[in-house]
């Protein structure tokens, strides 16, 4: 029964195919008596039983997701699997109830006889765990055995492998019965490669160059040159970018402009250099934390400084500050690990071996960061101009001589502004508020605490202030709104925002203090005596007053600023708790940092911070980190991940079609090629599974739709920013400059109408509007329409795969959007500036420009017909109307958009 | 098996042949994930594939929701509450303070009276004030829910809520889900469509009609109330409709041969998607052109051509209705009452919503109802939620305009047409309209009722998602019967 199960799929084949139906069997190693866990057992726990004796119910305190559960004694009294008794088992017993009341699963369909089957072969066998493949360690799989009779059968496919990579895809194709494609024709493999390696398409030259190629050793040499092309990082970039939901907005309400376009580049460059990932990794999620970080280890850090800001009025920030270091941890999860943690912020995983408190471990890594979701999105690494830059290090020269300088305060307060206090610290408002969520507004003989301030060395306290009125006073008092004067001082009036020192008396440990207005002027206006943005506390400045105003003149100074990571002191460190329900202002017990235990361990020499994290998750015995960079990069290639499911390496997610093929790259990945994504990119576009033609066949199509198997090439849909960058690519109109701000090619009126906003398309000119997609300003309320329509996404978070779509929506982009309307003429006007006069052969010239080969002669009389219609109809003497539409099909054929 | 029953599981096959055959890989994924993951869940067999879509008797064939966006205020509107008059201008008690988080109040503010003047109205008597004359002679068409509550207090989470189930970014919005369980009734448009007026976009933003993790041809398409009514819907000025014509026969043509020679069944999806264009670039302007309706019609409507406005949005609905769009979604903006500005108080900016308003939503239902739409429409109108009964005192000082601020725990709705009551009021509030006292709704109620009222089990409506089924009422939600009809 058991063996009829696990065989019928291949049945069908087994009839087709009779010779490979029992080479099936043989290959692999089928054993009817030894019931698999995670290839028998967990899907079928997983399809009836964890939805109620799961990670989020356990119903009669029985659960199957950990097995010290399962075991356990339930609220029947006794262990429901009692291993090896499937007879002493009321796990058992119960499937086989006749009582609705008693029966399992309760009130839904019974399981089917083979399916107790398995489950009592499996208590038999002692209920054994085993872990989900994707949480074993990566080991070297070994090459498919090429002697014996395989190999007989091979040959057919005489001379395909060309590297370990089709080793594992024929030993597949060859338990199916499938036989690989013919090598692909070259100006189908240039195109491809192209388009794959650098997101453009080969220039004319390049077509030239690969059609002489003749060795395996040229076409290597021509993939380098391609690697080393600039173009390489900025595909690849857009690849990381839907990741790291990186966007010029910063989403919520009024969806205000970020400048974090230098991470961007940071991306770009980064790819470019072929940084290993365990670098590219690492600087992302703890660049600040490096040893002396350098000022592109912080922008780095602008990864996880893409989480939205919301600027609405009246909204919580610690509530978005919370939801912000919420989205870090899934997006860490999910981009890196394919694992969706998300769930587990309300319960344990429903499928998957994830404990609720796991999920507040992982992210006590990364509560302690300093940005609170307030307006100026601080922390910024600020950008001095060229006068102040000046200043700055003449300002870091003079303190350098002076002994006991406190650089690492003072030098740092300098660059980043921190560590300071925003307005909303501040609490216990009498005859006052937070104004507008951003100042401390204190009317006369009003008052606020701040909170729980540590002052052991502290010498002076810093305030960024108004005061609109003269005769102001600012008190601060200690313990209480009555407590002792600490200090109290006039001020001067200023509507603009000004720095006010004070000299802070000797005091140590911590507690409260009050902040006190009066100005008898005011007394019953609700006029504010001052208004305060943000104080800073700050320890002894051991240069004279010149340096000192040096130093406040460069705090003042206007800066271009660039939100990054930096860690919160360590006087002020944010305690995480779990949340019980997943509500924020349910705290439940105290946790810190710690991974998951299926997971590789945290070894004891690495920082408890998220340094020690960036560590762990590139460390070669991660599980699931290089499994999931390398199927990444071969979906980018194949259309489909040897995982389908790039966003799920869990039990629900669907198996790897390949799965010694995968381990087999990540093994590569991680011990050959340092992660570098050059070499391993090489390795996959050197194979012949890379190389094979894309055509398929009717049985083939029905058979593997999706090409799963892999008997063919790849061919799908370019992506979004593919289709913009080579219809303005093969037109002439690409500008290829690199970096810099985002630019806005022409857009429609009305896409953008976020609310209280004051954020304006303007659009690009001078060949700034012809740049790449990669460098389109993308607003997460309003995206780009002709990005959008082809599936990339709003980036309002992590977006782990693009689901490819097929709409009408698409073609009108192509046909209408004047972006493309401007690519058809110019394409127009090339054809009518060629020396040939004949439109046919203007036709088939411009063709093999687009699509590097001859047009097909039925397909020159379609175009023909379309040329003589439109001169006809719109009575274009010229016949410039004819070429237009001839240029606009052209851009719309589905092999223009494909990747074939 | 019921015969609507069995009409609507002949048309779930009947779809689920045309995504299988003619549609496109996509048509197939998305079926595919509906019936779970095909590795670890295969289709057992069409009886159970069939009642997770069609396994309820839909009352209604469509929705037409009005949102507005802001929130306007109850208490001014339909909740009539004579004892918060007694109340003007007093401190508000303490105890409605404790444990409360305001957008924008701070300390202690007063209590705020109505500003409308109520009457009861219809065989239903059902309060109306003098803020909506136009709408005080249909209330007998509509069911009101009085003491609607929600979880959250500002704009873009609240909409997010209202319209997608969750205040955080992702999911998918009720229109979506809509398509995505019962498909589309005309080929030749989309199956949810957006339109907006107020010259803003909700706070929300367009997620909050995006298909989040649904695929993106069940997202909401947004027509435009200038230019064209869809982004690149109409030809460059200089190609006319014969010149496309012979452009997408050249283009489909060259794709069959490309067909021929690959079998990648996608290219035969870009054909039908072509055609579909081209289609499109016909029927949606022609629907959304209110030129050619009579007099009368833009008399009742209040509508003038060439203005885009809320009216017209409305008369469009009806076009839009009549023409088979599943879902259609109106969204105004400018109902945000602080009492901040005049445009934002209730004794003028309320008033101007109200007078740019009133008569194309009530237009709307007469208009329905005369053509026996309405017996096959669910309409329905809310904010994101409610206002408080206290004046709003930002930053704790008095406002200079009257004005109300945020407040999740009570306000109106109400929904009118095909299979909720007529004339009826569900819910109450208590008697300063704070917090509902009976017939309390949550925003996931309302959410299960109207696909309820579709035909679709709101528990079974799931998509698989990062490892979990992912419904639009997330883990609650129960069906509101008392106001079934």
């Amino acid at each position: 029964m058991y063996f009829m199960k696990k065989g019928n799929f291949y049945w069908s084949l087994f009839l087709l195919i009779p010779v490979t139906g029992i080479l099936y069997n043989v290959g692999f190693n089928f054993k009817p008596d030894k019931v698999s866990y995670v290839n028998d057992v967990k899907p079928i726990l997983n399809k009836h039983c964890l939805s109620c004796h799961g990670g989020v119910k356990k119903q009669g305190k029985f659960s199957l997701l950990f097995k010290e559960e399962a075991l356990a004694v339930s609220a029947s009294g006794k262990a429901s699997i009692v291993p090896f008794h499937p007879e002493k088992s009321s796990f058992i017993s119960r499937l086989h109830e006749k009582d609705p009341e008693e029966k399992m699963p309760y009130k839904r369909e019974s399981l089917t006889d083979n399916e107790i089957e398995i489950l009592t072969q499996w208590v038999k066998e002692g209920a054994t765990w085993e872990d989900h493949w994707a949480y074993l360690p990566v080991g070297k799989p070994v090459l498919p055995n090429s002697e014996g009779l395989l190999s007989k059968l091979k040959f057919w496919s005489k001379g395909f492998v060309k590297s370990p990579v089709d080793d594992f895809v024929l030993e597949e194709l060859n338990n199916k019965g499938f036989k690989p494609s013919a090598q692909a024709e070259k100006y189908t493999l240039v195109r491809r490669l192209s388009l794959d390696i650098t997101g453009l398409p080969p220039t004319e030259s390049m077509v030239k160059e690969f059609d002489q190629i003749n060795s395996d050793e040229g076409y290597a040499k021509f993939v380098d040159k391609l690697l080393a092309s600039p173009a390489f990082g900025e595909k690849w970039a857009s690849v990381w970018l839907d990741l790291a939901r990186y966007s010029d907005s910063r989403g919520y309400q009024k969806d205000n402009g970020r400048t974090i376009w230098p991470y961007r580049d940071w991306v770009i460059s980064a790819f470019n250099q072929n940084m290993s990932f365990k670098d590219f990794v690492t600087k992302q999620l703890a660049g600040d934390l490096l040893p002396s970080p350098k000022e592109a280890d912080f922008i780095a850090t602008g990864f996880h400084r893409n989480t939205m800001n919301n600027d609405e009025t009246g909204t919580v920030d610690e509530e978005f500050r919370v939801a912000a270091v919420i989205d870090r941890v899934n997006t860490t999860w999910d981009a890196l690990h394919g694992t969706s943690f998300s769930c587990v912020q309300c319960h344990s995983h429903p499928y998957d071996p994830i404990r609720h408190d796991e999920y507040y471990k992982f992210m006590a890594f990364f509560n302690n960061t300093r940005d609170e979701d307030t307006g100026d999105e601080a922390p910024n690494l600020r950008k001095f101009n060229q006068d102040d830059l000046e200043k700055f290090k003449s300002f870091d020269k003079r303190s350098q001589s002076i002994p006991d300088f406190k650089h690492d305060f003072f030098n740092r307060f300098v660059q980043f502004l921190e560590p300071r206090f925003h307005a909303h610290y501040a609490d216990n408002y009498t005859e006052g508020a937070l104004l507008g969520g951003t100042q401390i507004g204190l009317r006369h003989l009003g008052s606020c605490r701040l909170p729980s301030l540590k002052t052991d060395g502290v010498k002076k306290i810093m305030f960024q202030y108004t005061s609109k009125n003269t005769g102001g006073y600012l008190t601060l008092r200690a313990g209480g709104p009555k407590g002792s004067v600490v200090l109290r001082v006039k001020l001067d009036t200023t509507s603009k925002a000004k720095l006010l020192t004070l000299n802070w008396p000797n005091s140590s440990g911590r507690q409260d203090y009050y902040l006190e207005a009066s100005n008898a002027k005011l007394a019953g206006k609700s006029d504010d005596v001052f208004k305060i943005v943000w104080f800073a506390l700050l320890p002894e400045f051991k240069g004279d007053e010149s340096l000192f105003s040096e130093f406040l003149n460069l705090v003042s100074a206007k800066t271009d600023n660039f939100p990054i990571f930096l860690e919160m002191p360590k006087d002020y460190q944010r305690e995480t708790h779990v949340f019980t329900r997943g509500n924020w202002l349910m705290h439940g017990k105290k946790v810190n940092p710690g991974v998951p235990a299926f997971m590789n361990k945290f070894k004891s020499d690495w920082p408890q911070n998220r340094l020690g994290l960036a560590k762990w998750v590139v460390d070669s015995s991660n599980p699931l980190f290089a499994r999931n960079v390398v199927n990444r990069f071969w979906e980018q290639m194949f259309g489909l991940g040897i995982v389908e499911t790039l966003e799920d390496f869990g039990s629900q997610g669907t198996k790897p079609s390949h799965q010694k093929l995968l381990d087999y790259l990540a093994y590569q990945f991680i011990f050959k090629y340092d992660m570098k994504p050059k070499a391993l990119i090489k390795e996959i576009v050197c194979s012949s599974t890379y190389q094979q033609d894309s055509k398929s066949s009717k049985d083939m199509v029905t058979i593997d739709p999706t090409n799963k198997w892999l008997s063919r090439g790849p061919r799908f849909r370019l992506s979004s920013e593919q289709v913009r960058d080579q219809a303005l690519a093969v037109s002439g109109l690409l500008n290829l400059k690199m970096y810099g701000k985002p630019v806005m090619p022409y857009q429609p009126e009305g896409v953008w109408q976020a609310v209280n906003s004051n954020l304006k398309w303007k659009q690009s000119e001078g060949g700034e509007q012809f740049r790449r997609a990669i460098y389109v300003f993308t607003r997460r309320t309003g995206p780009y329409p002709s990005q959008f329509t082809f599936d990339s996404p709003s980036r309002e978070v992590c977006l782990v795969r693009r689901i490819r779509t097929n709409t009408p929506l698409q073609a009108l982009v192509l046909l209408n959007d004047p972006v493309f309307v401007d690519i058809s003429r110019k394409l127009a006007s090339d054809m009518l500036q060629m020396k040939e006069l004949e439109p046919e052969v203007r036709f088939s010239k411009i063709y093999r420009k687009m699509f590097m080969h001859e047009l097909d002669k039925s397909d020159l009389k379609s175009l023909i017909t379309l040329f003589e219609n439109t001169n006809r109809l719109e009575r274009s003497k010229d016949k410039v109307r004819g070429y237009e539409m001839v240029a606009s099909a052209l851009l719309n054929l589905d092999e223009f958009v494909t990747k074939m | 098996m019921h015969p609507e029953l069995e009409k609507r599981a002949f048309d779930y096959l009947t779809r689920r042949h045309f995504l299988r055959q003619c549609t496109t890989g996509m048509g197939m994924m998305a079926l595919g994930s509906m019936m779970g993951s095909c590795e670890s869940t295969p289709i057992q067999n069409t009886e159970e594939s069939l009642t997770k879509l069609a396994h309820l008797l839909p009352k209604a064939k469509r929705v037409i929701y009005i949102h507005k966006a802001g929130s306007p205020s109850q208490l001014e509107l339909f909740d009539y509450k004579p004892e918060l008059v007694k109340w003007h201008g007093k401190d508000c008690p303490s105890e409605l303070l404790k444990g409360k988080t305001f957008a924008f109040i701070r300390g202690v503010p007063k209590m705020l009276g109505p500003q409308g003047k109520f009457n009861q109205f219809g065989e239903s008597g059902a309060w109306v004030s003098d803020y909506l004359p136009y709408f005080q002679s249909v209330v007998d068409e509509v069911c009101f829910l009085k003491a609607m509550h929600t979880d959250q207090f500002n704009h873009a989470p609240a909409q997010l809520f209202m319209q997608t189930g969750s205040a955080r970014l992702g999911r998918p919005g009720m229109g979506a889900w809509a398509v995505y369980g019962l498909g589309t009734e005309n080929a030749n448009l989309p199956g949810f469509i957006v339109l907006t007026s107020g010259n803003r976009y909700p706070e929300g933003g367009k997620s909050i009609w995006g298909s989040g993790f649904l695929p993106s041809i069940y997202q909401g398409i947004q027509c435009r109330s200038t230019g064209e009514p869809v982004l690149f819907v109409d030809n460059p000025s200089d190609v006319s409709r014969q010149v496309r014509r012979s452009e997408i026969d050249a283009i489909n043509e060259i794709n069959q041969r490309e067909f021929e020679e690959y079998q990648d069944p996608e290219i035969l999806t870009r054909i039908s998607q072509y055609e579909m264009a081209f289609k499109m670039q016909a029927e949606v302007p022609e629907v959304m052109d209110i030129r050619d309706e009579p007099d009368y019609i833009h008399q009742l409507y209040g509508t003038t051509i060439g203005k885009p406005s809320f009216a017209n949005n409305c008369l469009l609905a009806r076009k839009l209705a009549e023409n088979g769009v599943r879902f259609i979604q109106l969204y105004d903006w400018g109902w945000d009452t602080h009492g901040s500005s005049a445009s934002e108080a209730l004794e003028i900016g309320l008033r101007t919503k109200c007078k740019e308003t009133d008569q194309g939503m009530s237009a709307l239902l007469f208009d329905l109802k005369q053509r026996g739409l309405l017996d096959e429409t669910l309409v329905v109108w809310s904010g994101e939620f409610g206002r408080t009964p206290m004046q709003e005192n930002r930053d704790n000082k008095p406002a200079p305009f009257m004005g109300r601020d945020h407040h999740p725990d009570a306000f109106t709705i109400w929904m009118a047409g095909a299979g909720v009551k007529k004339g009826f009021t569900y819910g109450a509030t208590d008697e300063i309209g704070y917090s509902g006292v009976e017939g309390k709704t949550h925003i996931h109620d309302l959410q299960a009722t109207i696909l309820h009222i579709l035909g679709l089990d709101h528990e079974k409506l799931t998509y698989p998602y990062q490892g979990r089924s992912f419904r639009l009422t997330d883990v609650a939600g129960k069906v509101i019967s008392p106001i079934l009809a």
